[in-house]
């Protein structure tokens, strides 16, 4: 379907306006439902701790971990708490 | 080398962080793969940060940026053939929506209630968005077949 069927259907004739509005229903539609799934791999690093979420990832479904012995990503449990250790300053 | 890595590494949500931990029990996280422990006052839970370098280790999965507008229609197949969608980066009212034709009417109900929205009308503003809702629920469901079975009473004369 077209944008301007889209226009014609709704009765206006704000194209911009329209564009914006069909692009904030896409963004709802993926944080609803899973319509387009993908996924990002980066590395771990020793003694690092934090790790930015990706920019265009919408809704996170699971958070994996190489298993380099099973040679196998498996997903990883989420803490429900913050652990009580906030920075460790010589981590291992 | 990571081993057990369901059972040994655990995350936290910390804003647009994640904080990846090594959960290490006793000490150490090679040993956790028992079906009877006896309570050993020595062993304790500690998290940790990671402890290796893995390249590529950590993977996210979840709803991905989609690209809203297309050059061709993608509910159209092109000689039986799936379409050949390509961004469409100045979008135009000739663009295409990228979505099943479910979801494009579900964008019409969104674009009807934001119309209303802009107009002061709250109330039917709620009723295009329940509208919206209701064809995303529609195509969500035209993927998957439930089946609803229920219990039946064997002393129940009906």
């Amino acid at each position: 379907m077209t944008v301007q069927e889209v226009m014609e259907r709704t009765g206006t004739t704000e194209t911009k306006l329209v564009l914006a509005w069909i692009r904030d229903a896409i963004h709802l539609i993926q944080s609803t439902y899973n319509e387009n799934i993908g996924t990002w791999k980066t590395d771990v690093t020793d003694g690092q701790r934090d790790y930015p979420i990706p920019a265009d990832l919408i809704k996170i479904m699971s958070v994996s971990i190489k298993d380099t012995e099973a040679k196998k990503f498996k997903k990883i449990r989420r803490l429900v708490f913050q652990p009580t250790v906030t920075e460790d300053l010589e981590p291992e | 080398m990571s081993r057990n890595v369901e059972q040994t590494w655990g995350y936290y949500i910390s804003g647009r962080n994640i904080q990846l931990y090594e959960i290490k029990y006793g000490g150490t996280s090679q040993d956790i793969n028992f079906r009877v422990k006896v309570p050993n006052p020595e062993d304790s839970v500690e998290l940790q940060y990671p402890d290796e370098t893995i390249t590529g280790g950590l993977m996210f999965e979840g709803t991905a940026f989609i690209e809203p507008f297309v050059s061709n229609d993608p509910n159209l197949l092109v000689n039986g053939e799936q379409p050949d969608l390509s961004a469409d980066t100045s979008p135009d009212e000739d663009s295409h929506i990228n979505l099943n034709r479910m979801l494009t009417l579900a964008c019409i109900d969104y674009i009807k209630g934001m119309l209303q929205d802009r107009a002061g009308d709250v109330g039917k503003k709620e009723y295009y968005i329940k509208e919206f809702y209701s064809k995303l629920a529609d195509s969500e469901s035209n993927k998957r077949r439930d089946i609803m079975t229920f219990p039946v009473s064997p002393f129940a004369l009906r």
